[in-house]
């Protein structure tokens, strides 16, 4: 367990790393389905094994192939991140910002006592997630339905919008 | 625990020839779960931090030898198949009726040169292979290869097929960027944008079958998939054996009018998903050479090859399982036989659909996945909600079978196929 | 087992690398994959106060499922939006986007 938790955390920290700071940005992608593929690891370790298949089904198999698509639409698939600088102007003020954020979060977290871990796991059946989407959050899990169905038809719309026009000019 | 035979309790009946018959099957039937405990046993006899790496290794060491094996005597009998579908012979010079080929085969690719593009990205182009396998191997853990025989019985069994199975994607457009080569390329994105496409009525039609069993354990949906009809004890061997066969093959959902349009919907879409003729059109060789194997060679396409066939195998299990009632069988067939003959029959049936139908068009493809397959998926999981909350199963069997044929029509109606014409291509 | 220390410990540096993609980057895709970033590493943190926490209480492992899915939604018309200003703009470097009425 203390094994797969050392592992597991240079895995995500070092494709997290990876994925916002090379050049060529199907690396980048990539990096971020590994550390996509990380944090469901993580889950796993935390007995939450339906998250974990969830992240892995939605994140690696959906959301990082829209990232896919949509890298390689928007770029000539051949000169990916050859062109100009990666990073912004103010990158250095990144960098600070971003390294102080996680000293305040740090410095609080070190000061709040924790309580052990219960054992054994607490466990949450998928009957239970089930039966808890269609009781207690059973107002959200609509609205979910509903924002996805948006956003399905929504972005297929915007996607799609100019097509016409493109063809036309062709 | 006293062994329960035709609702007979055996215990009272010992010494008879019947009950020899019953251990043998037994026997038989658990042999490969009893050298298992075996193995342990000696094991935890050893020294007791031996046993979990004695349990890890009996998990994987028969996938791992066993599913090899398969990929080849799978290739053999997709040649010799599409041989005799296309009235010629088929691998015949190695072996006895060619049974040697894939041998052959396989020296062949270890031995040839493995070629990596000038221009390719060297360590992309490398991983891909290796990673292609990860899934292919990591979905047959829960699938339940006989009574006790599952390598891993997950509470999330069926989630994890398909969320271990989308990794696959994400090899598939490694090896497609990574060799550097348009054909690869466009391969790569065709394959994805089409296993993305087909994945949901994939999953739709898996989702009838645990909205009904209410688990997403594949073990549990088997053991669901099983009629507990009893027989006095005292009755004659005919009633006895007609309720065995309709305990074991009568609950089977492929028998209920959700279970067969949804079979049909996962058969049609894991053909997509393992980018399987009539939907190989990632790989259509007329088109794109060989879509994104195009710049392997050697061993590295061996990989792509093997996990393309494992994959075969383990969407035919899990077909088998959701819908074919799994190692249910009647005896004496043991559970494995069964198992395996299920799957063997499946993928017979994907090779036939091989050699029969021709390639479908990349517009038709997604027409076909968008505009057909997933509003009729979408009504089976009406029909199957039907036949769970009908109080009447025949009229359950009626409307569910009406809505389906319905849906069937209704949709071939609707979705008219697209005019030929010049069309433009700007993405694919 | 790891204590819950390092696990929020981990979950504050992933976040701290998204949100050095989300300022640093100049393609708006990987602004994109940096703020995806950011909210798995919350996501994480949600998990671990179920874990060591009180079982009973599900509303966060609720709260990671709810999560996830908006993230798929958010994913999608973000790129869908990525694509438009693509065709409008011919770029999708951040700075270069700058006109609202093109």
């Amino acid at each position: 367990m203390r094994t797969a938790f050392i592992l597991i955390t240079f895995w995500t920290l070092a494709s997290g790393l990876l994925a916002i700071s090379r050049r060529n940005m199907i690396h980048c992608a990539l990096a971020l389905i590994s550390f996509f593929a990380g944090i469901a690891a993580l889950l796993f370790t935390l007995s939450a094994d339906f998250l974990g298949a969830v992240q892995l089904l939605i994140y690696v198999g959906a959301i990082s192939v829209l990232i896919l698509f949509a890298l390689l639409v928007t770029h000539d698939a051949s000169r990916l991140g050859d062109r100009g600088a990666p990073f912004s102007r103010g990158k250095w003020s990144g960098w600070m910002l971003s390294a102080l954020v996680f000293v305040v979060l740090g410095f609080g977290l070190h000061r709040v006592a924790v309580p052990p871990p219960p054992d054994p796991a607490p466990a949450l059946p998928v009957a239970e997630i089930g039966r808890l989407l269609v009781t207690r959050h059973a107002v959200p899990f609509l609205a979910m339905a509903l924002l996805l169905t948006a956003a399905l038809v929504g972005s297929a719309l915007v996607a799609i919008e100019e097509s016409s026009e493109h063809a036309r000019k062709e | 625990m006293p062994f329960r035979f035709f609702g007979m309790k055996l215990k009272e009946a010992s010494g008879c020839a019947k009950v020899w018959v019953f251990r043998m099957y037994e026997t038989v039937d658990q042999m490969f779960v009893r050298f298992g405990d075996l193995v342990l046993g000696w094991a935890a006899t050893r020294s007791p931090g031996l046993e979990p790496w004695a349990r890890v290794l009996l998990c994987v060491g028969p996938i791992a030898i066993l599913f090899p094996l398969l990929f080849a005597a799978t290739t053999w009998a997709e040649r010799k198949l599409l041989a005799r579908i296309q009235n010629r012979l088929g691998p015949n010079r190695v072996g006895p009726a060619g049974l040697l080929q894939p041998v052959a085969d396989g020296l062949k690719t270890l031995t040839k040169e493995d070629i990596v593009p000038d221009r390719a990205d060297k360590l992309i182009h490398a991983l891909a292979p290796i990673l292609v396998m990860v899934p292919a191997f990591l979905v047959l853990a829960v699938l339940p290869m006989g009574r006790n025989m599952t390598a891993a019985n997950l509470h999330i069994g069926v989630l994890f097929f398909f969320a271990a199975g989308s990794i696959s994607q994400i090899a598939v457009f490694m090896a497609g960027w990574g060799s550097r080569n348009k054909y690869s390329l466009l391969g790569g994105m065709r394959a994805i944008a089409q296993m993305v496409s087909y994945e949901i009525p994939f999953i739709l039609s898996a989702l009838t079958v645990v909205m009904v069993a209410g688990t997403l354990s594949t073990v549990e949906i088997v053991e669901s998939q099983r009629l507990g009809l009893t027989v006095a004890s005292d009755a004659g061997w005919l009633p006895r054996a007609v309720a065995h066969l309709a305990n074991t093959v009568g609950g089977w959902y492929i028998l209920q009018p959700w279970g067969v349009s949804g079979f049909l919907i996962y058969l049609i879409a894991g053909l997509a998903e393992l980018n399987r003729s009539p939907f190989d059109i990632p790989e259509g060789e007329s088109e794109i050479i060989a879509g994104h194997h195009t710049e392997y060679s050697g061993f590295k396409f061996a990989l792509f090859f093997m996990s393309e066939y494992i994959t075969m195998v383990a969407v035919c299990g899990l077909g088998a399982t959701l819908f074919l009632g799994g190692w249910q069988g009647p005896r004496p067939l043991p559970s494995w036989a069964w198992f395996f003959l299920k799957v063997f029959a499946l993928m017979a049936l994907m090779i036939w659909v091989r050699g029969s139908f021709p390639r479908m068009r990349v517009d038709q493809l997604m027409a076909f996945a968008w505009k057909f397959l997933l509003p009729l998926s979408l009504v089976n999981v009406l029909a199957a909600g039907l036949w769970m909350y009908l109080p009447s199963r025949v009229a359950a069997w009626f409307l569910g079978g009406a809505l389906m044929a319905g849906a069937y029509f209704g949709l071939c109606r609707l979705v008219r196929p697209g005019k030929t014409g010049p069309r433009h291509y700007h993405y694919a | 087992m790891p204590t819950l220390h390092e696990y929020l410990f981990l979950a504050a540096a992933l976040f701290s690398i998204g949100l050095a993609g989300v300022l640093t980057r100049r393609n708006i895709i990987l602004v994109l994959v940096g703020i995806e970033m950011m909210l798995n590493a919350a996501n994480v943190n949600l998990v671990a106060f179920w874990r060591y926490g009180d079982a009973a209480a599900t509303d966060g492992v609720m709260l990671v499922l709810f999560g996830i899915a908006i993230a798929g939604a958010e994913a999608a018309v973000g790129l869908a939006l990525i694509i438009a200003v693509y065709r409008r703009f011919r770029t999708s470097r951040l700075e270069e986007v700058a006109g609202l009425k093109g």
